[in-house]
């Protein structure tokens, strides 16, 4: 059964689109994974599934409940990790926890062993009665998260909870992950723009660019969109010629000039290609060996002078940068 | 239960928060301390070598015996006699402007002559006071000798009349006669006075005895409104505070109505005013008089400060949320809304009264304050001694800027 069913969510500030018409579902104790670069539209689709906010069109429903229809019941089963650390600084662990306890209707009994459960979940029982001003950051992190969890809900979203976080707590953040997961079949909605992390930790993966869901598959699937892997050229100069060439190699599946985030928008493509400027060309091959050595051969003998050469792994940071022609982090 | 614990919550946070202990209840009492000892030494509060300014209001304006009272009264040395009419008077001592007058009223000539006693009032606030107990008792020594040079001068003319009527052989001056005559009149003053001065002054500027009005009465209203407003600011911080590090947004994934949310934003303010306002009255009638600068009196209706106390947290609260609502950074709510708050406080009358600024045009900017409602109504209970029925009128004003604030404050707020 699915726990979250969301149909055609759209948002729109004014004239700006922010998520242009997303559908997907999330099973039940699965980890999933919304995967795509800053400001594509992740927060703002979890925030219309938490119900901070409605969607300007589209439905969204947890565990059956409409989030604009019945929110009080829809929200009670879930918790939220902010990215943000959302506590309150001047109260211990202990209160922070018994007030998003309470808040989620706990009280007497069933408040202070939940409590005293996710405090061991986190390793905090022994100071959790301290100020959380005085923690370390990484002390803080695992308060963030408890707090997101001591009502035990159902489905916890987790936005890009390791943004600013050393590398032991991003460590221990994966493993609570897994751990939920697998000993409390909890489900988990977890955003990033780290592929890393979606890879390791997510079943199946949602890319979203542009405010456009653009893949939603497993790893293993997405991954296989890629074929023979992807080379990325640079050179001095590329036109629709020299792509046209490469796209007709006998490994080559198609060579396209390579767009980074902050670069020149989609419409203005074809311009670019134009301009005898310093170009990254993206090379999907059938088989990226094969393919190297001809593209390499053509170039040569076209006298095109090569200013880099990379083989991507893989992975999904070749898949979004196959599907959208982008890379994720620049 | 849910808003209860936000409240809570929210208790919590400011008690561990010194800084707003200090701003919000500790700073109002420094500056009644500071205010009340400064504005009691400029103005003089016992007799001094310096003359007291009284005013007077001669009714009996063509009767010889007031011409001469006043006189009298100005002989004595120790006033200044400042002629004005009834009303006039009337208004300046409603305003505060003057804190006590004199009236003879229109029979006082009439009435001496003709054997009758006639009563003067001595209209004051300070009733108690050493300084006006013994203006009384001067105004009362010129009353009396005014009578006994009256009653000895009758007298010696009734002797004239019986020595200039009697046999030869009868009239012979008799001191011991004379001196008896003399000691029967100042016996007859003494007893039954034909000048008393009644006393009249607010009930409620007296409680005990041992209580000598002070500026307290005056510079508490005004800091606790001052103060109490300021907790708009804390309030608004405090909404700030959770939208910044994102607890708010947590709080509106949690299953929980925006109206509990709020809610639960709100009473903590609320409560906080009635906890510092509670605070203050309570140092400034136990602690202050330590100080040396005078007891802070309830006044006759102690339940209609309780009235005033909840409609001014309910405004403060309720501007609390519009600041927060208008406000987008963090310096706008420090800075800006500290300024605004700290210029409504002034020009509300708060730190110093209106009255005496007596402006027409700050007058005029007051009536749009709730600040100068608030004023004046626990002013109207602590020294006129007003009830709850009397200070109706300024609570329904407060109530409807509370319900304005709330309105705009709500319509702008942003949830997301």
């Amino acid at each position: 059964m699915a726990i979250v069913e969301a149909q055609n969510l759209v948002k729109k500030y004014g004239d700006f689109e922010a998520v242009k018409g997303i559908s997907f579902a999330v099973e039940e104790g699965e980890v999933f994974g919304l995967l795509g670069p800053n400001g594509a539209g992740k927060t703002t689709t979890i925030s219309m599934l938490t119900g901070l906010f409605p969607p300007t069109s589209g439905t969204a429903l947890i565990n059956g409940y409409d989030i604009q229809k019945d929110p009080l019941q829809a929200k009670q089963m879930c918790g939220l990790v902010p990215q943000d650390l959302a506590l309150y600084p001047t109260l211990s662990a202990r209160a922070n926890l018994e007030f998003f306890g309470r808040v989620y209707g706990l009280s007497g009994r069933k408040l202070k062993e939940n409590i005293e459960d996710i405090l061991r979940v986190v390793s905090l029982t022994e100071r959790a009665d301290q100020a959380i001003e005085k923690y370390s950051g990484g002390m803080k992190r695992r308060v963030n998260i408890a707090a997101g969890l001591v009502h035990q809900p159902r489905l916890l979203f987790l936005d890009e909870p390791t943004v600013g976080v050393d590398p032991q707590s991003r460590n221990y953040i994966f493993e609570s992950v897994q751990r939920l997961n697998r000993e409390r079949g909890m489900s988990i909605i977890y955003t990033s723009h780290y592929m890393e992390e979606v890879e390791l930790l997510c079943n199946r993966v949602a890319i979203i660019d542009q405010g456009k869901l653009i893949a939603l598959d497993t790893i293993k699937n997405l991954v296989g969109m890629l074929g023979g892997g992807v080379l990325r050229i640079g050179l001095k100069q590329a036109d629709a010629v020299l792509l046209e060439a490469l796209s007709e190699l006998p490994a080559v599946k198609n060579a396209s000039v390579l767009q980074t985030v902050a670069q020149t928008p989609p419409e203005e493509k074809d311009a670019t290609i134009q301009v005898a400027q310093p170009v990254t060309v993206k090379v999907e091959t059938k088989n990226s060996q094969q393919a190297l050595i001809q593209v390499i051969n053509y170039l040569e003998e076209r006298n095109h002078t090569l200013l880099s050469l990379d083989i991507l792994e893989s992975n999904l940071e070749s898949v979004f940068l196959h599907l959208t022609g982008k890379q994720l982090r620049e | 239960m849910k808003i209860l614990s936000i409240v809570w919550k929210d208790i919590r946070i400011f008690f561990k928060e010194p800084g707003y202990l200090i701003y919000l209840v500790v700073l109002p009492l420094v500056f009644i301390q500071l205010f009340t000892t400064l504005f009691s030494a400029s103005v003089g509060s016992s007799i001094s070598s310096e003359k007291i300014r009284l005013v007077v209001v001669n009714q009996d304006t063509d009767g010889d015996l007031a011409r001469e009272f006043l006189r009298k009264l100005e002989e004595t040395g120790t006033f200044e006699l400042l002629p004005a009419t009834l009303q006039e008077a009337e208004a300046d001592y409603k305003d505060t402007r003057i804190t006590r007058y004199l009236v003879i009223p229109a029979d006082f000539t009439k009435k001496i002559e003709s054997g009758q006693p006639s009563e003067l009032t001595f209209h004051a606030l300070d009733s108690l006071s050493i300084t006006i107990q013994s203006m009384k008792m001067i105004i009362e020594g010129v009353g009396n000798s005014l009578q006994l040079e009256r009653n000895i001068l009758d007298s010696l003319t009734l002797f004239g009349e019986m020595q200039s009527s009697a046999p030869a052989e009868f009239q012979i001056y008799d001191i011991d006669v004379l001196t008896r005559q003399a000691q029967s009149q100042f016996k007859a003053s003494d007893e039954r006075p034909l000048v008393s001065v009644k006393l009249d002054f607010p009930l409620a500027a007296t409680v005990t005895e041992e209580d000598d009005f002070s500026m307290v009465q005056f510079s508490v209203p005004g800091f606790t409104v001052l103060f109490a407003f300021l907790v708009a600011q804390a309030s608004a911080r405090s909404i700030y505070d959770e939208k910044k590090t994102g607890s708010f947004r947590r709080l509106m994934a949690a299953p929980l109505s925006k109206f509990q949310l709020l809610s639960g934003k709100l009473l903590p303010n609320l409560l906080i005013v009635l906890f510092q306002i509670l605070i203050i009255f309570l140092s400034s009638i136990i602690l202050l008089p330590l100080t040396g600068v005078g007891r802070l009196s309830l006044g006759e209706h102690p339940a209609a400060l309780l009235a005033i106390s909840f409609c001014v947290a309910l405004c403060s609260t309720s501007l609390g949320i519009l600041i927060a609502a208008i406000a987008r950074t963090e310096a706008q709510i420090g800075g800006v809304s500290a300024l605004f708050l700290w210029l409504m406080g002034f020009l509300g009358g708060t730190m110093v009264p209106l009255d005496i600024l007596n402006n027409p045009m700050l007058n005029g900017i007051a009536r749009f304050i709730p600040h100068s409602y608030a004023v004046t109504a626990f002013k109207d209970v602590l020294i006129r001694g007003a009830d709850l029925n009397a200070v109706l009128p300024a609570l329904g004003i407060l109530v409807g800027f509370s319900l304005i604030f709330f309105l705009i404050g709500l319509w702008r707020f942003d949830f997301n």
